[in-house]
């Protein structure tokens, strides 16, 4: 626990000196790098020590709220401990590259200190939520975490269109926040406390006494959640803030915040929720509603051309892929708990590897940004020469995301098929979602050929900024490379972090409930997957496959050497003619344009590319004044009548006031007359 | 002892300086009381046996004859100790403030002859204020109700222009008025009981008891500027940008509200139909202030909109926990620090729109926060507070208030709750909106345009800001102390 | 160790009988066109004088090189995954799904080497055979599907032994018919030789390929075309199941050539689709296909 309380401090020392240290681009990204450092340094401390040790927590609470039954409790579980690694490797990476990013002449030297203190009190919340084991610190920490994401969103703050996107995300997630706090209420109306143990028992509580009022509650937390994952409908905000925020903030955003969406899920659904009707029901909404987003988001993404929006709309459909994960595991955990905890698992090695390729991918484009200013993918070309790293990570990341063997990427996805289909055989909706994850991870796949393909490869073209020679710098470079790396490894490896995440996950249940890990995935670190479902297995051994393809390929290298061809370098060849680079570039616009005319969202007139509607705000909220107004103005129907009749009386009153001395006397005799009477009927007579 | 009394002696030795002395020193009088007045009350606070607000309520009488609370004399217990502190140190930042704001620099009211006496009536309706801060009972908090009135008037009236005079006067007239039920509620409570006592209410008939209450709070909603009284308080944005801050957003608005919260923990048994009322009413209000945020163009009329619906959140506390739900005054008392806070920096930074860049009409600002860094944070910090974003200070009493309203249950609850949720999400829409429009994106001519700020205005907004995260948790120590 | 020297032959299987196949089809088109034809080895022939020629590089990434070598070599990986008359080898390292997307590792070398050539007719046809994956891709899998909500397993294995034991339903025949025609489209053969498409677009993707990278892609395209046929027969039509296996997977080996002389003939007498007809043809059969796998749902 020290050793997170250490961490802690490092973020927060990190953010205030790079408050101090201001306007200098170099000095102020070093402190941020070095306060990330030393703070990822003790949170993997930390981490090791929960997984060797076992979870721990602060004991006594740091900070008491009065009169709410509310504490600063913290706690780090498995789960926590797995998220906690995650967001402090992100840091390490994203504050690294930022290191060199944010030096482009398109960010003001001024502004960078205060880029690198919110970025760094964003990690300082964003930790904190993972850890906090109370849900009323837990709304706070939450919502400090949204409101420096928001300031990283409108971190240029000049540009309108970044403004839309701050403003929009951040009024959605606030709104999702209320209902959180709503949930959150209802539960502790019965619990008393906002631990986390005793919401637990409320939860059992409820269950048993009032079933409708649970669900409701279970809809107010399902809502915030899904809001902040970006699950559409609620997850609009997501396509627009993500690009608007500098490439690292994305990352970041990509890397941890996102994927809290996910934290706060499993820690209500399964951490605090009794297995019952209750978990079946809204595993089928959450599976229903991550179906819908993979679906919509990624075909969305299809269309984009804008390298960051385009991997913005995948975010949504990957979180989409989690959520049908999640969605399914819960569902089938009190039935065939095998299938459930495949789910579940699955979501979070997913939520893993989405971290890795996603991050990396925002990485890439930042870096085309960064070698030409833009990131319009039909405005650059052939990059490959002069970013190879960038491009040969970038493909990693692709193929990764897209769901290829024997990446990463298709480790998780093959999980969530297999939960999918394993689940469909006895409810056969869940095969019709299956169906739907399976076609998207081809959309995906020809999504990012034409990422990669458009930017990469193809005719060179840099967007007239005669990009330098030479690759982005080795800061920027690292980050990539590592984060391709463990695309790889994890997809070679696939039994690594599931056992990471199989005890994160497991631990929320009473202990021996759940079926062992050997069980269900296969033991072996080195036997890739296999999965035991009902005495039926299926297998995926990625490290037997990847060597059979080695040695395939090695066979195939021979074929093409033994023939002892010689090479010899040609121009391209356009049926003879001669042309120019830029006439012969195939546009990203173009490809799949047969493919986006017949899935396009066509109501009567109203077309748009892709199924993605856009709304346009009225520029003016109202055209002329509401009547309703008229009504709400009493000082024109009510006082000022009221002053006005007062001012009248008044004046009828001073028409005594004739300056006539005899009329004063009388007024003076009737009053003391009246002035009697009352007195003396008052006194009854006496 | 010594320190209650120099805590009262103190400003009004300084309004009767600043209105004597030449004007060339009317700053330093003024800061020199209120800064004794800040000391004393730390003095105040550090002389507490041990520190801490356990050990109140500390009282005092005089004249105490057939009264149990005396008929004059100070009560100090932590709801007394909250407004204290929201008068003192708020009362401390304005004038601060105000010494370079009220001057030729002003690009929107260059005023160069009214200091002293807007000191001068400054000072005296901070007496005022620790007056009712201090009250014992009913009396004394009437008497020191209506000071507050007064010097409302004239202060709202310091330009001496037609639309202030006239405000000021609409000012008085309304609040006054409504100071006539308290008066009459004063008599009523006084002849059935025989006391001026804030728990009297408890002798009462049941019946009677509602009337009271009802006249009391008619005179609450009056000052508070609650639906249907609340035309008087946007008005009142005529004055100076120092006395809207302080008056209408952290101050005299203020006393409304802390009666009823007084009213409300003092007497456990007010009839629910008296809560209802109340917080059915406050809902009303919310509502209305909300539609009527869409048509204001006047940063300080918004904000002004803005202050009327956060008072009805306090009367919607008050009004929860005479239903039943005690924790709603709390939240209430809570959110009468954090909001004076956050409102109080919102205004501020508004007066320093007005005064660098001359204008605080929302057409015709934008991109401020290239030109006045500092105004833009300040701003920021201050909606953040009043919206309710952790960790600045709204969300804490709004957070509770959220929790008293659904403790409540039932229909009650739910209907109460709902608007209230409403409120807060479209508040932060529009807020958020305008905070957008005026700071950020490419800069307007007046923004481009604006001039430097005078030292002790930034001190005063960076002082706040660090308060939006203090207050909360001060507010949560003494409510922790009244027995929360 | 069996298994791995099983697989060892399987994939050699592929390698060396692939080319015989194709030069059978290419039989029985000259003979529907009233040609003679070329010889049977003539495939063989093609293959060897391609490796020896001249490459010619147009762009310098190693991608462009050496993707073909990686398309060929996924295709031979599945060879260990699927059921050649008998059980796959190595049936615990893949099942369908991996099989799907090791076939889609191979379609995604093949846009490589198109968005790496720098050519816009490569461009174009890596553009379409990634919209022929995104629609044909579904048909295959859902019919796959089919046979395993059918057999209870995701393994080419216990489908294969499931079908073997029971008589065609109405479900398997469905899955069965969409799946040809999806093969139809996999092995680039007409009506939905789109992506190749060589009067338009001049071999699409193809077109900066030469020498040793064109012999390793044709090569690729006719181990694809092996391999389907493969597991259709595997999976639709196991029957009669003979002992020994060697027997078995010359009796399979049989049954694909006449399959494939099916495909020919289909390819013979049809016009090429245009994409957008195909896509929208493809989704028609993706929705016949969904009532299928309802049908097998409900046990029919």
């Amino acid at each position: 626990m020290n050793a997170f309380f250490s961490a802690q401090g490092c973020y927060l020392a990190g953010a205030l000196l790079a408050l101090l240290v201001g306007g200098k681009r170099k000095a102020v990204g070093w402190v941020a790098f070095g306060a990330a450092a030393f703070g990822t340094l003790f949170i993997l401390t930390a981490v090791l020590g929960v997984f060797r040790e076992g979870p721990v927590s602060s004991g006594l609470p740091i900070l008491q709220v009065p009169g709410l039954g509310a504490a600063l409790i913290y706690q780090i579980d498995y789960l926590s401990a797995l998220f906690l690694a995650i967001i402090a490797v992100v840091s390490l990476l994203v504050t690294l590259y930022a290191q060199r990013f944010m030096q482009i002449a398109h960010y003001r030297a001024g502004s960078l200190r205060y880029f690198y203190s919110i970025l760094l009190f964003f990690f300082a919340a964003v930790l904190n939520v993972v850890v906090v084991a109370d849900l009323f610190f837990f709304f706070v920490f939450w919502e400090i975490m949204t409101l420096t994401s928001y300031l990283m969103v409108i971190f240029r703050q000049e540009e309108r269109v970044r403004l839309r996107a701050g403003y929009k995300y951040f009024l959605i997630t606030h709104i999702a926040t209320i209902f959180l706090f709503i949930g959150g209420i209802l539960l502790y109306r019965l619990s008393g406390s906002f631990s986390f143990s005793f919401l637990k028992m409320a939860m059992a509580e409820m269950q048993q006494s009032q079933p409708g009022l649970l669900h409701f509650v279970l809809g107010c937390f399902f809502l915030g959640f899904a809001t902040k994952a970006g699950i559409l409908p609620m997850g609009d905000w997501l396509p627009d803030a993500y690009p608007a925020a500098p490439a690292p903030a994305s990352a970041a955003f990509a890397g941890s915040m996102t994927k809290l969406g996910i934290y706060g899920l499993v820690r209500v659904f399964c951490g605090l929720l009794p297995l019952s009707s209750h978990t079946q029901i809204w595993g089928l909404i959450i599976a229903l509603f991550g179906a819908g987003s993979i679906l919509v988001g990624t075909m969305t993404a299809l269309v984009q051309e804008d390298a960051k929006r385009l991997l913005s709309f995948h975010v949504i459909g990957q979180m989409g892929y989690m959520f049908l994960a999640i969605g399914t595991g819960l569902y089938f955990l009190r039935t065939q708990p095998v299938i459930g905890m495949i789910g579940l698992g699955a979501g979070i090695f997913h939520l893993i590897n989405h971290v890795s390729y996603k991050s990396c991918l925002f990485f890439n484009a930042g870096a085309v940004f960064y070698k030409t200013g833009t990131r319009d993918i039909n405005k650059v070309g052939g990059l490959a020469r002069v970013l190879p790293v960038t491009a040969a990570t970038a493909i990693i990341a692709s193929l990764s995301i897209a769901g290829i063997p024997p990446f990463s990427g298709f480790a998780s996805k093959w999980l969530i098929y297999q939960a999918a289909l394993r689940g469909g055989f006895s409810v056969p909706v869940f095969i019709i979602l299956g169906l739907i994850a399976i076609f998207i991870s081809a959309v995906t796949l020809a999504s990012f050929v034409k990422f990669f393909g458009a930017l990469f490869f193809g005719k060179y073209e840099d967007n007239g900024s005669k990009a330098r020679v030479g690759d982005v710098p080795a800061a920027m470079r690292l980050p990539q490379i590592i984060l391709a790396a463990l695309c790889i490894l994890f997809g070679l490896l696939p039994q690594l972090p599931l056992g990471w995440v199989y005890r994160s996950i497991a631990y929320l249940f009473p202990p021996g409930s759940m079926p062992a890990a050997a069980s269900i995935y296969g033991g072996g670190l080195l036997n890739g997957l296999s999965l035991n479902v009902a005495g039926s297995t299926a297998a995926w051994n990625a490290l037997l496959l990847t060597v059979i393809f080695g040695l395939c390929a090695l066979l195939a290298w021979g074929l093409f050497r033994a023939g002892g061809a010689r090479v010899r370098s040609v121009e391209t060849w356009y049926c003879g003619e001669e042309m120019s680079d830029r006439d012969t570039r195939y546009r990203a616009h173009g490809f799949y344009l047969p493919f986006k005319q017949i899935f396009r969202l066509r109501i009567g007139r109203y077309e748009r590319p892709g199924i993605y509607p856009t709304i346009t705000w009225p520029k003016r909220l109202f055209r002329k004044e509401p009547a309703l107004n008229r009504a709400i103005d009493l000082d024109r129907w009510l006082y000022q009548p009221l002053a006005r009749s007062a001012v009248r009386l008044m004046r009828r009153f001073s028409a005594t006031h004739s300056g006539v001395p005899h009329l004063y006397l009388l007024w003076l005799a009737a009053g003391a007359a009246l002035a009697l009477i009352i007195l003396y009927s008052f006194s009854g007579g006496k | 002892m010594p320190s209650v009394i120099l805590l009262l002696i103190l400003p009004l030795f300084g309004a009767v300086l600043c209105a004597l002395l030449p004007a060339r020193h009317a700053d330093k009088c003024a800061i020199g009381a209120t800064g004794g007045m800040l000391l004393s009350l730390v003095w105040l606070l550090l002389a507490r046996p041990g520190g801490n607000w356990q050990s109140l309520p500390l009282t005092w009488r005089w004249l105490q004859g057939s009264f149990r609370e005396g008929l004059f004399g100070f009560l100090l217990d932590p709801l007394a100790l909250l407004l204290l502190l929201v008068v003192v140190v708020l009362g401390f930042l304005v004038v601060l403030y105000a010494t370079a704001y009220l001057g030729a620099g002003n690009r929107e009211h260059a005023d160069v002859t009214g200091k002293s006496r807007h000191h001068a009536w400054l000072l005296l309706f901070i007496t005022a204020m620790i007056g009712v801060a201090l009250s014992p009972n009913l009396l004394q908090l009437y008497l020191f109700w209506e000071m507050t009135t007064l010097c409302s008037w004239a202060l709202i009236s310091h330009y001496r222009n037609p639309e202030s005079l006239r405000a000021g006067f609409k000012a008085l007239l309304m609040t006054f008025s409504g100071g006539l039920f308290f008066a009459l509620g004063l008599v009523l409570l006084y002849v059935h009981t025989g006391s001026f006592a804030f728990d009297a209410h408890s002798d009462l008939a049941p019946r009677m008891r509602l009337w009271v209450f009802l006249s009391f709070a008619v005179a609450a909603w009056a000052k508070s500027a609650q639906f249907p009284f609340f035309t008087w308080l946007p008005d009142a944005m005529a004055a100076p940008t120092t006395v809207s801050m302080y008056l209408h957003a952290a101050a005299m608005v203020k006393a409304g509200v802390f009666l009823m919260v007084r009213l409300a923990l003092a007497n456990p048994g007010l009839p629910w139909t008296a809560g209802l009322v109340v917080a059915v009413l406050a809902v009303v209000t919310m509502l209305v202030a909300l539609w009527l945020f869409f048509f204001q163009d006047d940063l300080k009329k918004l904000l002004a909109y803005s202050t009327i619906a956060h008072l009805s959140y306090v009367f919607l506390g008050v009004g929860v926990a005479i239903m039943g739900s005690r924790l709603g005054a709390y939240a209430g008392a809570m959110h009468i620090m954090n909001h004076s806070v956050g409102k109080g920096l919102l205004f501020l930074s508004v007066g320093v729109l007005s005064y660098t860049a001359g204008t605080r009409r929302i057409s015709e600002l934008a991109g401020v926060a290239r030109h006045s860094p500092l105004a833009a944070i300040a701003f920021m910090v201050g909606m953040l507070a009043i919206l309710g974003v952790p960790p600045f200070s709204g969300f804490w009493s709004k957070f509770y208030l959220m929790v008293a309203a659904l403790k409540l249950g039932g229909a009650a609850g739910w209907l109460l709750l709902i608007p209230f949720a409403l409120e807060i999400a479209v508040a932060f829409a529009w807020f958020l909106h305008i905070g957008h429009k005026v700071f950020f994106g490419p800069a307007s001519g007046h923004a481009a345009k604006a001039g430097a700020l005078p030292g002790v205005m930034a001190a005063a907004l960076i002082i706040l800001m660090l308060l939006t995260l203090l207050a909360p948790w001060a507010a949560m120590q003494l409510m922790g102390a009244m027995g929360l | 160790m069996n298994s791995y020297l099983l697989a060892f032959v399987q994939i050699l299987l592929v390698l060396l009988l692939a080319p015989l196949f194709e030069g059978v089809m290419r039989k029985l088109v000259a003979l529907v066109h009233s040609r003679i034809g070329p010889p049977l080895h003539q495939p063989y022939l093609d293959l060897l004088k391609l490796l020896g020629k001249e490459e010619l590089v147009t762009a310098p990434h190693p991608l462009f090189r050496y993707s073909a070598v990686l398309g060929l070599a996924a295709i031979l990986t599945t060879a260990v995954l699927i059921p050649i008359g008998m059980l796959p080898p190595l049936e615990s390292a893949g099942d369908i799904l991996v099989f799907i997307y090791l076939i889609t590792l191979a379609a995604v070398m093949v846009v490589i080497s198109g968005v790496t050539s720098d050519s816009p007719y490569a461009a174009i046809g890596a553009s379409r055979e990634v919209m022929m994956l995104l629609t044909v891709e579904p048909v295959i899998l859902i019919a796959l599907i089919s046979m395993a909500v059918k057999a209870g397993s995701t393994r080419f294995g216990e489908i294969m032994a499931w079908q073997a034991a029971h008589a065609p339903t109405f479900s398997t025949l469905i899955a069965g018919l969409t799946l040809f025609i999806a093969i139809v489209a996999q092995m680039a053969r007409l009506p939905f030789d789109i992506v190749e498409a060589d009067q338009e677009i001049m071999e699409g993707p193809f077109v900066e390929q030469s020498g040793p990278k064109l012999a390793l892609f044709k090569w690729m395209i006719y181990a694809k075309q092996f391999i389907f046929a493969a597991v259709f027969i595997s999976v639709f039509i196991p029957w009669p199941v003979v002992q020994p296996a060697i027997l078995n997977l010359l009796l399979t080996l049989l049954k694909m050539a006449v399959l494939l002389l099916i495909v020919g003939v289909v390819h013979v007498v049809n016009p090429r689709l245009r994409i957008d007809q195909a896509v929208r043809f493809f989704l028609a059969l993706v929705v016949i296909e969904i009532a299928g796998l309802a049908l097998a749902l409900v046990g029919s």
